[in-house]
Parts: structure tokens; sequence; C-alpha cells
């Protein structure tokens, strides 16, 4: 793809009207390190036509229990903050942050610009606070999925190790991605995917299909960040090597077998 | 206290915007506040999805509904939508467009994906028709400047030839691909992706132009 045919094939590439080969060809294009004509330019300037056809809709206000209904979710996925630490510090945070609210409420009597320092300031007291929550949250998830992060990295080293890309089945979108890593010789697999919504009393599901018949791989939940990683159980490969990798979303606890189509497919090559 | 505090620094952020926001123009002055109230949703802060959510829900909801025709299942890619702000919240770039745009393209998404699974699937033969353009429901709330902006992006897309409207439409409501855009119509791929890119080229020099003038 040159610069050219990117800026042309740009606007269908926002519109999502591409076939998941000729958006990969873009992307990839897009990636590459070279000295680009206008081709970035040329993708936000789509981006927000396509954005803005959406205003053409006039907006309607969804059903009062909507809110709540995605209050029950977060909860539901474990997705929601989790509870401030008690103790005294997040009391010391409240603390200064209603004395810097009174001071800057003050302060507007008299100066309308520092009021604005003032909040900023308090914004920042704030922000430090869900940033060290944050933090915590993410080293969990980091020290639960740093082994089998080594373990695909340990795999990636091996030559015989096959990176199987996993997209969306033709004639569908989806906004996830991911890899499987496979090595036939030792017979492992790790998988990692990427952008996966939380969905509300239901899993994602990983199977290992043969001969058109699928195998369960491992039930999975995306993290905060939306990312999985998961490795497949040696003994699932040890009974044949896998044709295709894919992955449903389904009840919770998994499925014997999937019961929606997979959204994420992909194929092992022959060696 | 914490509570009260917790409102308060929303109510700041939702105060900061100088004007009401539109969907294809935003002062960078509140794309900077978007940008850090995507900040606070990103460290798990669920009044800033709140506060996200009170400003784009019925951007939201109107495409869902558009595209899918029923309001169970728009209620659903509305929920959808929104964990996915949730996660993705990092991800937000201000150079592609407003925050309210971007959430709209998530709903977007969502509902596509909704409408290809429920048509492959089910293996749904049966017409879904969507809700007229023009539909005013009862509880349709619309400000005088979204309306103006509504009018804005339609007086754009009627002004196209019909045939580059039509590929449009089908591509941004149906989530259809130039290879099944042109088989739906009986026309060359070659022709059906020239329309799309004759159409939004005219139609961001319209809506740029709009923009400009406003």
């Amino acid at each position: 793809v040159t610069c050219a045919q990117f800026r042309e094939s740009a606007w269908a590439y926002a519109l999502g009207a591409l076939e998941p080969e000729e958006k990969r060809e873009l992307e990839r294009h897009l990636s590459e390190a070279v000295a680009h004509e206008g081709c970035h330019a040329a993708l936000d300037r789509a981006f927000s036509a396509t954005a803005a056809l959406s205003a053409a809709i006039p907006p309607i206000q969804p059903p009062p229990a909507a809110w709540d209904s995605i209050q029950s979710r977060l909860s539901a996925s474990g997705m929601r903050a989790p509870a401030r630490v008690r103790g005294r510090a997040p009391w010391l945070v409240a603390f200064a942050a209603a004395a810097a609210c009174l001071l800057a409420v003050a302060q507007s009597l008299t100066y309308r610009r520092t009021i604005v320092e003032k909040n900023a300031q308090l914004a920042q007291l704030g922000a430090a606070e869900l940033e060290r929550q944050a933090c915590a949250r993410e080293l969990q998830a980091l020290k639960s999925s740093v082994e089998m992060q080594r373990a695909a990295l340990a795999m990636l080293e091996l030559p015989a190790t096959q990176v199987v890309p996993l997209g969306a089945p033709p004639g569908t979108h989806t906004a996830s991605r991911g890899s499987a890593l496979f090595n036939p010789e030792q017979q492992k697999a790790v998988v990692l995917i990427s952008a996966l919504a939380p969905a509300a009393g239901k899993d994602y599901e990983l199977w290992v299909i043969r001969a058109g018949r699928p195998t369960p791989a491992g039930v999975f939940k995306p993290g905060l960040d939306g990312r999985v990683i998961t490795q497949v159980d040696p003994k699932i490969l040890q009974a044949g090597l896998p044709e295709i990798f894919a992955v449903t979303l389904e009840p919770e606890g998994g499925s014997p077998a999937p019961t929606t189509a997979p959204f994420l497919l992909g194929r092992v090559q022959k060696s | 206290m914490r509570s009260y505090c917790s409102n308060l620094l929303h109510a700041l952020f939702l105060l900061y915007p100088i004007r009401p926001m539109t969907i294809f123009s935003a002062p960078k002055r509140q794309w900077s506040a978007d940008r850090r109230l995507l900040d606070l949703v990103s460290r798990g802060d669920e009044g800033a999805l709140k506060a996200i959510y009170e400003r784009c829900s019925s951007r939201a909801y109107g495409i869902a509904l558009r595209i899918l025709g029923t309001r169970p299942d728009a209620d659903e890619v509305l929920q959808e939508t929104f964990l996915e702000v949730w996660t993705r919240a990092r991800e937000y770039s201000e150079r592609r467009g407003a925050l309210e745009a971007w959430v709209v393209t998530i709903a977007r998404s969502r509902a596509i994906d909704r409408l290809r699974a429920r048509l492959t699937a089910a293996k749904i033969t049966e017409a879904y028709p969507p809700l007229s353009m023009g539909g005013q429901g009862p509880a349709q709330i619309e400000a005088v400047e979204r309306r103006q902006e509504r009018e804005c992006v339609q007086a754009a897309l009627n002004s196209l030839p019909a045939e580059q409207r039509s590929v449009l439409e089908l591509a941004y409501f149906e989530g259809l691909s130039q290879t099944e855009i042109a088989q739906r119509m009986g026309d060359p791929l070659g022709t059906v992706k020239t329309r799309i890119r004759l159409g939004m080229e005219k139609l961001a020099d319209i809506l740029g132009a709009a923009e400009g003038a406003s």
C-alpha cells in the first residue's frame, strides 16, 4: 500500500467498510516507520467526517433505568473501582480536598482567576488518590499474568512457534484482536487478546477446533484494561494438532459446546 | 464528606466547558477537559463515567436504535457502550473528534456487531425496518444546537448524489463492507469504492465549511 492508496482508502477504513485483509494492509502501512505523505491527516479527517454522520440521527433519551443497569453490570463483572482503603489517609485526602474547596469558594468572591487555579489543585489532589488506586489494581493484574507473559515470551524465542492472528470471521466486525502463540513441538499454546469488553453474566471461552469439532480450552473474563492472556491446557493439545483457535461469548462458567458464533478466529498454518 | 468532594470534583469538570458540545466541533479547551474526564474514568471513577453518560447517552441510544430498530437491543448496546468507555477510556484520541463522537462511534460499532450476530446466528430473514430518520418520539430530547447540527448533516447528505448517499448509509447504518454493498446494489466494486470516496470527501468539505462558518 502506498501513501496515495492509503489516503484514497482512508474513507472506507473510517466507515468500517473494508474487508479484513484490506484493513490489515492499511494498518500495516500506517505502522510503517516511513515518512508518510498525509496518511495520518487523511485518517483523522475521515474519522471526523464519519463521526459527523451520526448527527443525522435524532438523539433519544434512554430509559430511566439504563444507568442503573450499567452500574449493575460494572459490579457484576468486577470492573467497579474498589472501595477506598480504610484508614486515616483517605479521610486526610477528603479533609484536604474539602479545605481546598472552601478556600476556592472564599477566594471566588474577590479573585475569579484564582478559583480556577484552586480547582485545578483540587482535581490533582483527587487524581493522585485515584492514581494510587489504579496503580494498585494494575499491579495486581500484572502479578497474576506475569507467569503467562514469561511463557509467551519464551515461546516467541522458539523457531517452531507459530503466531496465529485472531480476528473477526469474514463478514463480521469486532474491536477485539488477538494472537495465539502455538508451538507444535512442545505442544504449548498461549492466547493473548485485547479490547475485550466486559459482559455481565457471561464469560469468554476459548475453543480449539479439530476436524470441525470444538474442544473447550479455557474460560476467562477480560482484565480492567480489556486484555487477556491465557494458556491452553497441554492435554488438549496432546490430543491432536489444532486447526483453528476460536473465541465465543458464553453463559457464565462456560459451555461444553459453543452456544454463539465465534467473534474471533485464527487458523493454524499446516507445517 | 468524601461523597460531597467527589461530587464537587465532577461538577467542576461538568462546568468546565465554555459552550455546548457539538459532535463535529469542540473547542480545544473542551477537548482538554474531556481528556481529563476520561483520565478519571480510566482510574475507576464511576462519577466521571456518569457525567459522560449524562452527556452522551441520548446520542448513543439514538444511533443504536436507528441501526437495530428495537429498544431491548438498543438498551443492551447502550450498556455495552458505556462498559467499553469504562475499559477503553485511555484509548480516546482528541485528534479524531470530540468525546461525544467517540462514544457514538463505539455505540455504532456495538450495534453493527449485534445486527450482524442477530442475522448470522439466528438466520433471521425478516427485515428489521429501521426507525424513520425524521421520527420524533415523545421521549426525545434535543437541544436547539443539536437540531441545527442534525439539519446541517442531513442537508450535507441530501446534497450528495443519490447513489453516493446510498452507499454511505449502507456502510454507516448497516455496517456493510464495500464488497457487500456492491453485491447488494449489483454495482461493480470499483464503482462502490469511488462513490464512497467521493461522497465522504464531499461530506467532509461541506461539514468542514459549516464548522468554519460557525
